[in-house]
């Protein structure tokens, strides 16, 4: 990849996230027909854009994959904590058939 | 209250996604499979994709204000995928897996030299205004932060390069 023209890289980014008003608009368009430079560098352009956001997004995963650690051990309490009437009363059950086998 | 914490994330302030992750991601979890009948992973996969779907609705500013608090906002964004993974009977991988797959750690940002990956971060991530960059990263004037957003756009196009080099040989 070589280097931009800066002249370009400043009308693309306007043009990008749509600084130009309508006439400026039209006339970039414009260029980017009969400029193959300019079409070619734009191409360019959105294939870094395309690389940045991947790079964040999985730099947000990483950064949430380290909290995941302390948060399934608490996610893990949680469940526990829910299902401990479930817990008891299976353990219940238990006691009374081993009590009625062993009085038997 | 939801305001705040949206402009904050707005203004590149990535801890404040990152306690929004933390304090509703085992919540979602639970609503996800009792609701949806979905796996853990899979919930633990919805909620990193809807936060970072979040997140990007924030900074290409399609979100400037949550209906409702962002609790809800979550859950809600978060149904119709819900939905579509319950729905098909073999695991589906949600697009956040895939990227989990793709993530590698030699991330070009991070090799950004001085305060361009700042720079490149508040304008092409946070959406920001060149002029705003400049009050934000000490710069004279928009133009000075426009010609700094073009060096680093260039050392980050050189660090491309270079590893596209790299790999082919």
């Amino acid at each position: 990849m070589k280097n931009f023209n800066q002249k370009y890289f400043d009308e693309i980014n306007a043009y990008h996230f749509n600084e130009l008003d309508a006439e400026e608009k039209t006339l970039f368009e414009a260029m980017l027909i009969i400029n193959p430079d300019l079409s070619d560098e734009y191409e360019r352009f959105k294939s870094v854009i395309t690389i940045i956001k991947e790079e964040q997004r999985s730099e947000l995963l990483q950064a949430f994959k380290q909290e995941d650690k302390v948060l399934d051990k608490h996610l893990l309490h949680m469940t526990l904590k829910s299902k401990l009437p479930l817990y008891l009363v299976i353990v219940g059950i238990i006691v009374i058939f081993l009590l009625v086998f062993l009085l038997r | 209250m939801e305001k705040i914490l949206i402009s904050a994330i707005k203004s590149g302030n990535n801890e404040v996604l990152l306690k929004i992750y933390k304090q509703y991601r085992n919540d979602f979890i639970r609503w996800a499979m009792s609701n949806y009948k979905v796996s853990i992973e899979q919930a633990k996969l919805v909620y990193k994709e809807v936060l970072i779907a979040f997140y990007e609705k924030i900074n290409s500013g399609e979100l400037t204000v949550c209906n409702g608090d962002i609790r809800t906002y979550l859950f809600q964004k978060a149904r119709i995928r819900l939905i579509r993974i319950s729905k098909k009977t073999k695991a589906s991988a949600p697009a956040t897996a895939q990227l989990y797959a793709k993530a590698n750690s030699n991330l070009y940002l991070n090799q950004l030299s001085g305060n361009c990956k700042m720079v490149i971060q508040l304008f092409y991530i946070n959406g920001l205004p060149m002029k705003e960059v400049a009050e934000a990263m000490g710069f004279k004037d928009a133009a000075a932060a426009k010609k700094k957003r073009y060096e680093c756009f260039q050392q980050l196009m050189e660090l491309i390069n270079m590893k596209q080099q790299h790999e082919e040989f």
